[in-house]
């Protein structure tokens, strides 16, 4: 069975053609006997690292220590190996010497086991280092053939020499050299899955028995480690140069930097001072409420604006809560760029919400404020048709002949006289509110513009509420005569069948009921059955008006979710640069390689450079070579678990249920359910202290935006 | 294999023996049968030996409670026709309950006043509860036209008299054994209902009240009144029914000749008819019973 060895190699590695033999770091990953990924992480050159040589183990062991901790788990950062020039005709040059020169000179050392392999010899603690590492696991020695592929870029390609593999050597091996681009913090990385289908995974059908016997296989490759690693090159290759002493100087023209940070600073006090002028207003606030939380005004108006609560608390919190969340400096000190990708776009979620929202209540206050008269004139005409042309028009046409029913006159002249007499004293209560009401809407559109959209939506979905309250009691009237009805009709249905119905064991028991109680449920059948028409129309009339009501305040309440919940920093920064939202990989194959047959499979080589027909003389492998390539998050992908989050109170049964309620006389539903963004403590900071949290957040972004510039310049 | 073919059985076969256990007994076939077979059965053993004078006079029953039904249908009709007005019809009501009051007192053997006070409650609490339900009832049925009324109400009497208990009462004097049956519990609510229909034709209050007492009272109470002058003595239940089927006839006939010629038609039906049939059909009766029969338990046995 041929051991299968898959390379990792970064594609800078390869731009260039190198002049003298490197150092590799990176990880081993293996997990099976057979086949191994060796991820190379970068090169060091061998002369420089030899200053090292003191303290090598003690360096790649706090490298080590740096990483993500799963991946020191599964694989420790480790020098991997070296590799050595190659010249094109395939002869190695080993300082200055021919191959068949070494194999000489090994032949006659048959003790010393290890230079017969061809190894290159290292001096000092590296050879200590390579020993150790031959003896433990495993070490790599790569030669290298040039090959012009243009197209990507690529000079040439590592081809592996042999490998020590547990104390074997190894030269007869599948080889599968696949070239990534180095992920940065701002560029790119590559993601296996999309971050949270993890944690959300439904339990969707059964499997059946084969799928689960094929996950407890041992699987053949750890892609998960070795995506991991890829993501930690970077950060382990900056950590090895600062061991190693080697500085980079920012190329910056001081003027430009120095001007750049004096923006910086006059846009962090500005907004600093704004947030803590909002905050002083929002503690007075809370003080005021601590003294009348015990009245009953308050808990009263509370259950009435209950939307508005909950909406000003989470506005509290974001504006409470934003510095908190934009200071989280984790950012340097994740090794995985995917991880850091993560925190950045967590750390920029809750102020970038805050200012969508606040735009938009600018956009429509302002848009309010200059159309009030004009608004006003239209929700009262509205108000006003409303109540004439269906409220009053509906009743009066039901205590007539609605749609050719036939229905008792008496008890219609009863439930239709009742519920004109409520329409009339409301509309009597409402001409007080009415010269009121451009003010508001200028409360409202004011409300807008300083604290956003969403607060005063939710506002207006609690006046809506207080505004049809006659609706809501009537329906829920009608609601429990109807209900009633029903109950009564069933039971005494099942008097005449003679069962009883058992609520201990939800059962229908057979009881023998006495000659009074036949009379008695037979003379109240009949009545309750045949003005059951009358009453049915009555609530459908009711119901169709609540649930008109009920949905706008519904539509309304999505539009508030999707507010909150869309995530506007992944839109925007997916529409500068997507390459930063990868989803899933995929390999460009360029060229394969077997050794059964000489002919190479892909025909995208330069014609210039036929590296394989050398290839077969002494080595029996199969290559091939790949690029490691991304696919990238459409917005819909990236966006619509968010929403789905929003929305997972309301299920697929919901609509149903509903209908079936309604049918029966319960209650109708006033809210979808939509989860909001959940409420956290209330922060009692110094005002100082909160507006030097503020500004050190802002200068925080950007001390990290200069890092990762200069660090990619 | 028969034991009669072979005079000499060999010795070692044994007898077939009549066993519930064992297994299959070698040498006989798993259904064979012997000479005892069936000797224990016993034919028509419960049927009961029917005398035609007898079952029309037991019939007598039926065709008299067929002629309650129709004098009440009879009462239904001149109210609706306006021709008997709510007075009439209460004094009506007042009369029956009298004289029903008085032939309970007269063929009721123990009577106590408790029993009296408590049927005097009933009644009132029932007269009541009628009287607060009247207007509800008066205009219940307005939208619906009459031939629909009136179809409902004659199949609601049809599966009264089909469901009815005619050997009982339902109504039982307090201190009977069983309890009234399903069966003619439904049989009351279809009559109790097909009068509550009836009741929503009429113009005023007071005729709906005076109408559904009227009614009730002969649905519920007639059948007790009777069984207790069949318990008291037959020849006066005889003598009774023979005079309201003639008081009926006459109504009917004055009515209307169709319905006399129908009405004519029942009676003799189920007077004579239905007896005759059913002893020329009982000769075909065949009843088998044996030890095979599943053991009844009986608890009326008096010792």
């Amino acid at each position: 069975m041929r051991r299968k060895c898959r390379i990792w190699w970064p594609k800078p590695l390869s731009s260039t053609l190198p002049s003298t033999y490197n150092l590799l770091f990176g990880w081993f990953v293996s997990c099976s006997s057979d086949s191994v990924d060796i991820v190379v992480a970068f090169a060091s050159n061998h002369e420089s690292s030899s200053n090292l040589q003191s303290s090598f183990q003690e360096i790649l062991h706090s490298i080590n220590g740096n990483m993500h901790v799963s991946l020191q788990g599964k694989s420790k950062f480790s020098l991997l190996g070296q590799y050595r020039p190659c010249l094109s005709n395939g002869q190695v040059f080993y300082n200055g010497a021919e191959e068949d020169d070494v194999r000489k000179s090994c032949a006659h050392s048959i003790d010393d086991v290890s230079e017969c392999c061809g190894c290159l010899k290292l001096d000092g603690l590296l050879d200590q280092c390579r020993q150790t590492s031959i003896e433990n696991d495993y070490w790599i020695e790569l030669a290298y053939d040039s090959l012009h592929l243009n197209a990507w870029g690529i000079c040439w390609i590592p081809k592996l020499h042999h490998i020590h593999w547990n104390r074997e050597i190894l030269s007869q091996f599948d080889d599968h050299v696949i070239f990534y681009e180095t992920p940065t913090f701002g560029g790119h990385h590559f993601s296996l899955r999309f971050w949270n289908s993890s944690e959300h995974e439904k339990p969707s059908l059964k499997k059946p028995q084969w799928v689960d016997e094929l996950q407890q296989k041992q699987p053949l490759n750890d892609l998960d480690t070795v995506i991991l690693a890829i993501n930690s090159a970077t950060a382990a290759k900056k950590f090895f140069e600062r061991h190693d002493g080697l500085k980079r100087s920012s190329a910056n023209i001081p003027i430009i930097w120095m001007f750049c940070t004096f923006t910086w600073h006059i846009l962090a006090v500005s907004i600093a001072s704004l947030s803590t002028i909002f905050y002083i207003f929002l503690q007075f606030f809370h003080y005021i409420l601590n003294f009348g939380s015990q009245a009953w005004v308050y808990s009263a108006s509370a259950k009435a604006f209950s939307n508005t609560w909950i909406n000003i608390r989470i506005r509290c919190c974001q504006i409470l809560y934003w510095p908190i969340f934009l200071q989280d400096n984790d950012l340097r000190s994740q090794s995985s760029v995917e991880c850091a990708e993560k925190v950045a776009l967590h750390k920029h979620s809750m102020w970038s919400s805050l200012v969508v929202d606040i735009l938009l209540g600018d956009l429509i206050g302002l848009a309010l404020l200059f159309h009030t008269e004009s608004v006003c004139l239209w929700i009262s005409n509205f108000a006003c048709n409303f109540t004439n042309e269906l409220l009053r028009s509906g009743c009066v046409w039901l205590m007539g002949v609605p749609a050719g029913f036939k229905l008792n006159i008496e008890l219609a002249g009863v439930l239709g006289m009742i519920s004109l007499n409520t329409i009339q004293i409301w509309s009597t209560l409402w001409i007080f509110v009415g010269s009121l009401f451009i003010y508001l809407i200028k409360v409202l559109a004011t409300l807008a513009i300083l604290f956003g959209l969403t607060i005063s939506a939710a506002l207006v979905i609690d006046m809506i509420a207080i505004a049809t309250l006659h609706v809501s009691t009537l329906h829920w009237l009608i609601s429990i005569l109807y209900s009633q009805q029903l109950h009564t009709l069933a039971a005494l249905w099942r008097l005449f069948r003679g069962r009883k119905w058992n609520p201990l064991r939800q059962r229908l028991d057979s009881f023998d009921y006495n000659v009074k109680q036949h009379v008695v449920g037979s003379l109240l059948f009949t009545p309750l059955l045949l003005l059951l028409p009358t009453t049915s129309v009555f609530y459908i009339f009711f119901t169709i008006m609540k649930t008109v009501i009920s949905l706008s305040c519904m539509f309304i309440e999505v539009i508030i979710s999707v507010i909150h919940a869309t995530p506007y920093i992944k839109i925007v920064l997916r529409l500068i640069k997507p390459r930063r939202f990868p989803l899933g990989i995929w390999f460009e194959s360029i060229a394969c390689h077997n050794s059964s047959s000489d002919s190479s499979c892909s025909a995208h080589i330069d014609k210039n450079s036929l590296p394989f027909e050398e290839a077969p003389q002494r080595e029996d492998i199969n290559r091939m070579i790949s690029i490691l390539h991304s696919n990238y998050l459409s917005i819909g992908q990236m966006v619509l678990p968010h929403y789905r989050k929003a929305f997972s109170g309301v299920s697929r049964s919901y609509f149903a249920t509903s209908v079936f309620g309604l049918l029966s006389g319960n209650k109708v539903a006033s809210t979808l359910g939509a989860t909001l963004p959940s409420t956290m403590p209330w922060l009692y900071v110094p005002y100082k202290e909160y507006w030097c949290l503020c500004r050190n957040s802002i200068l925080g972004c950007m001390v990290d935006c200069n890092y990762y510039r200069c660090r990619d310049s | 294999m028969d034991t009669n073919i072979s005079g000499d059985s060999s010795p070692t076969r044994p007898k077939w023996r009549k066993v519930a256990y064992g297994g299959m007994q070698p040498g006989f076939d798993d259904n064979h049968t012997d000479e005892t077979f069936l000797e224990d059965m016993v034919m028509n053993a419960n049927v009961v030996k029917r005398n035609i004078l007898k079952v029309m006079q037991d019939s007598v029953s039926i065709s008299q409670y067929l002629c309650i039904v129709s004098l009440v249908v009879l009462v239904w009709t001149y109210t609706l026709r306006s021709t008997l007005n709510e007075n009439s019809l209460l004094l009506l009501d007042i009369s029956l309950l009298g004289s029903g009051f008085l032939i309970l007192l007269l063929t009721e053997e123990m009577l106590s006043l408790n029993l009296l006070l408590h049927y005097v409650l009933n009644v009132s609490f029932f007269t009541t509860g009628l009287y607060v339900l009247a207007p509800i009832y008066q205009t219940l049925t307005r939208s619906i036209s009459s031939d629909s009324i009136w179809a409902v109400t004659v199949s609601l009497l049809l599966l009264h008299l089909f469901l009815h208990d005619y050997s009982g009462s339902t109504i039982r004097a307090p201190g009977a054994l069983k309890n009234p049956n399903l069966t003619s519990c439904i049989s009351l609510n279809a009559s109790i209902v097909a009068s509550v229909f009836i009741a929503s034709r009429l113009p005023s209050r007071l005729h709906v009240f005076a109408i559904m007492l009227f009614s009730l009272q002969v649905f519920l109470f007639a059948p007790l009144v009777t069984y207790c002058i069949k318990k008291y003595s037959f020849r006066l239940h005889l003598l009774f029914s023979f005079g309201l089927m003639a008081v009926t006839l006459a109504f009917v006939y004055s009515l209307h000749c169709l319905l006399f010629v129908l009405l004519v038609g029942m009676l003799v039906f189920v007077n004579v008819v239905c007896p005759y049939w059913l002893i020329r059909i009982q000769e075909y009766k065949f009843e088998i019973n044996g030890p095979w029969d599943e053991a009844k338990l009986c608890f009326d046995i008096t010792d």
